[in-house]
């Protein structure tokens, strides 16, 4: 039962149009099925075989040789076609995903990004721009919010393996980090590994200003929208700012049309951003919107995304395998043919011998 | 030759019962002639019918042991690729923008070298890569198609390249596990930059030398200067973008990309010389060696398909004996 659980119902072939490659042993095998043999041969059966089974005479018999390799050639104009099998979970262990969990990680990147993670303060934050350094040693040694969001990510990549996941980095302006991808074995680390805070010289901290969270989801609406192969899909934003109430609505609310499901990690955004927000989609199972203070909390928000993500509710659409079928269908078309041949050579053996007096 | 279920090569040792059963239809065969004094068909076609019958089984057995063949080279490549804004440079809304001349040199490349794993690293002010290595072409292609046009960032108007050439040469040396085999970067570009870019580029080009990193550079443009049309909720619109009054013009710079080329022993090719491209490149693949810590990726290539055509002429020739296509038999 669990293996019919799994197939998801739909049966399809990767080219159906090779399947007419069989063509020619096809109509061979009809010609000659009314090829007049009294004219040219006399097709003798096994004379033991008659004296036992009179009931069949010899037309029967060509008639099943004909019928069974007509069986056989049809077998292998469907490897031909290519046949696979689309399942929710792998059959065998070559199985392709052709269907994967589409996500998309947007991290912020600003300035503020690189202060330390429990710097609640607003106003604070803002005091702090354009310092050259905290000046504080204890401060500096803290794991700044850009690392703490990085770890997350990390750890988000580690947990769905075989997801297709892409990574947005956004500040004043958002850019494509990485299109989506299934070989996340390197957790992205090619852009990643750059370090982001005051006195860093990396390309993330020359690009760091601002924060337009608006520009970043029109961003990942525009991958999902030009993806090939894809359904739905989820966007994982860590930030640590907010936009106008109304324009963050309105960005939501176009990717909630899309069927996109938006989880918003907020480090230290405003309680009434979240209050507002968490009211105007209450009820909507496709945006969750989390308030952080600490490293624990990210991680705990981390811990409710993944699992709300590996619900059946999304997995079940969202994830497909296709199982190749030539492999398997050519083990049975061996076996199948073996006894043909068998049965071809003994109970509808045909000794095609030409008679003299003809 | 490899496969990936090699348990079905077993089945081979069905081949012993068919050929017994087979030998044993001849035998029978040959007495019922004797016994009705008829010409029995000759030797030859029994012994074909065994072959016939032998491929068409081996070759069912081959396609379900899921054959595949490696390639023994292989290289690791990276394409650095400008989508500044002077990339957008066409005469008229009909001709291709100077970013879609890119892609199809790179579309071009992937399907020339299948046995290599590409890379895509996209620059304006900023360079990042946009993928992993990979030899996945289906997703490179999709990137090529769709994920370039996303670009980096919405004002990508100044073109870094000697940041980009330094960021190469600093991830290649920071992440050996990553970008430690690339010895050949494909650069495409206009060269649109502007200044003094010998003693720009001096550094990054030296920090590439010593990384290792040959630049292959590919030079895109016209040969007098063109403009940019204006688009309109991503429409061309025939009007040329104008900056103070000036109509934008953009100049292929193949003095600088030359200099590139020369200065990391690299090569520049015209726009119209993929061919030249790829033929150094291929130059460039290595033999995969994994006992010597070359972590270069095989290249996988299914051939099934082979043996299903033998199995199918196989078949039909096998239908064609057994329909006794012999002539009307000539009274003695």
């Amino acid at each position: 039962m669990n293996f019919l659980d799994d197939i998801v119902g739909s049966f399809s072939f990767n080219s159906a149009l090779l399947f007419f490659v069989i063509t020619p042993p096809l109509l061979l095998l009809l010609w000659e099925l009314n090829l007049k043999r009294k004219r040219v041969s006399v097709a003798l059966t096994d004379l033991e075989y008659l004296r036992d089974n009179d009931c069949m005479t010899g037309k029967y018999r060509h008639l099943l040789r004909v019928l069974l390799l007509g069986i056989v050639t049809m077998m292998l104009g469907i490897i031909w076609a290519g046949p696979i099998l689309h399942t929710t979970n792998p059959l065998f262990s070559g199985d392709e995903r052709s269907l994967q969990k589409n996500m998309i990680v947007a991290i912020d990147i600003s300035r503020s990004m690189g202060q330390p993670l429990d710097m609640p303060d607003k106003e604070e934050r803002f005091a702090n721009y354009g310092n050259a350094r905290v000046e504080d040693e204890g401060a500096e040694a803290k794991q700044t919010r850009y690392e703490s969001a990085r770890q997350t990510f990390y750890n988000f990549v580690d947990r769905f393996k075989g997801a297709r996941i892409g990574l947005i980095l956004f500040s004043t302006e958002p850019f494509l980090a990485r299109w989506p991808t299934t070989e996340t074995e390197h957790r992205f680390i090619e852009v990643m590994e750059e370090r982001l805070g005051q006195g860093e010289r990396s390309q993330l901290q020359r690009f760091s200003s601002l924060t337009n969270i608006d520009e970043a989801l029109s961003m990942t609406r525009e991958v999902f929208s030009r993806q090939i192969g894809t359904e739905g899909g989820a966007v994982i934003l860590i930030s640590d700012a907010e936009d106008e109430l109304e324009n963050m609505g309105l960005a939501i609310r176009l990717l909630r049309a899309k069927g996109i499901r938006l989880y918003t990690i907020g480090v230290g955004i405003s309680e009434i951003i979240v209050e507002k927000l968490s009211e105007e989609f209450n009820g909507d199972p496709g945006f969750r919107i989390f308030h952080v203070e600490s490293d624990e909390e990210m991680q705990e928000a981390y811990d409710l995304v993944s699992a709300l993500e590996e619900s059946p509710r999304y997995t079940s659409i969202e994830q497909e395998y296709i199982t190749d079928l030539r492999w398997l269908i050519a083990i049975f078309l061996v076996i199948i043919s073996a006894i043909v041949i068998w049965l071809a050579e003994t109970s509808f053996h045909q000794s095609w011998i030409v008679n003299q007096d003809s | 030759m490899l496969f990936e279920f090699s348990q079905a090569l077993w089945l081979f040792f069905i081949l012993v019962p068919i050929v017994w059963i087979l030998k044993r239809s001849e035998k029978r065969t040959l007495k019922v002639a004797a016994i009705y004094k008829g010409v029995p068909p000759e030797p030859w076609h029994f012994n074909l019918k065994i072959i016939l019958i032998i491929v068409f089984i081996s070759s069912l057995i081959f396609i379900a042991a899921r054959p595949y063949a490696e390639s023994e080279r292989s290289g690791d490549y990276l394409f650095l690729i400008d989508v500044s804004r002077s990339m957008d440079a066409r005469h008229t809304c009909g001709d291709l923008t100077f970013l879609n001349r890119s892609k199809n040199i790179m579309r071009e490349v992937l399907s020339e070298i299948p046995e290599a794993r590409f890379g895509i690293v996209m620059f304006d002010r900023f360079a990042f890569p946009i993928t992993q290595m990979t030899n996945n072409f289906d997703y490179l292609n999709e990137v090529i198609d769709e994920g370039i046009d996303i670009g980096m960032t919405f004002e990508a108007t100044k073109t870094e390249l000697a940041n980009a050439l330094g960021v190469i040469a600093e991830k290649k040396t920071k992440l050996p596990n990553i970008y430690g085999n690339v010895k050949k970067l494909i650069l495409i570009s206009d060269g649109f930059v502007s200044g003094d870019y010998r003693r720009r580029f001096s550094e990054p080009l030296s920090l590439l030398r010593n990384a290792g990193v040959e630049v292959m550079v590919v030079g895109i443009g016209n040969p007098g200067e063109t403009p940019i049309m204006s688009t309109e909720r991503n429409q061309c619109i025939n009007e040329n973008i104008e900056m103070d009054g000036e109509v934008v013009l953009i100049q292929m710079r193949d003095d600088v990309l030359k200099f590139i080329a020369a200065e990391t022993k690299g090569q520049f090719f015209a726009e119209t010389d993929t061919e030249g491209l790829v033929q150094q490149l291929r130059s460039g693949l290595d033999i995969v060696d994994e006992e010597n810590g070359n972590n270069l990726a095989r290249h996988r290539n299914d051939i099934s398909s082979i043996f299903l055509i033998m199995a199918s002429l196989s078949l039909f020739g096998l239908i064609a004996l057994g329909a006794n296509l012999r002539k009307k038999y000539k009274n003695n």
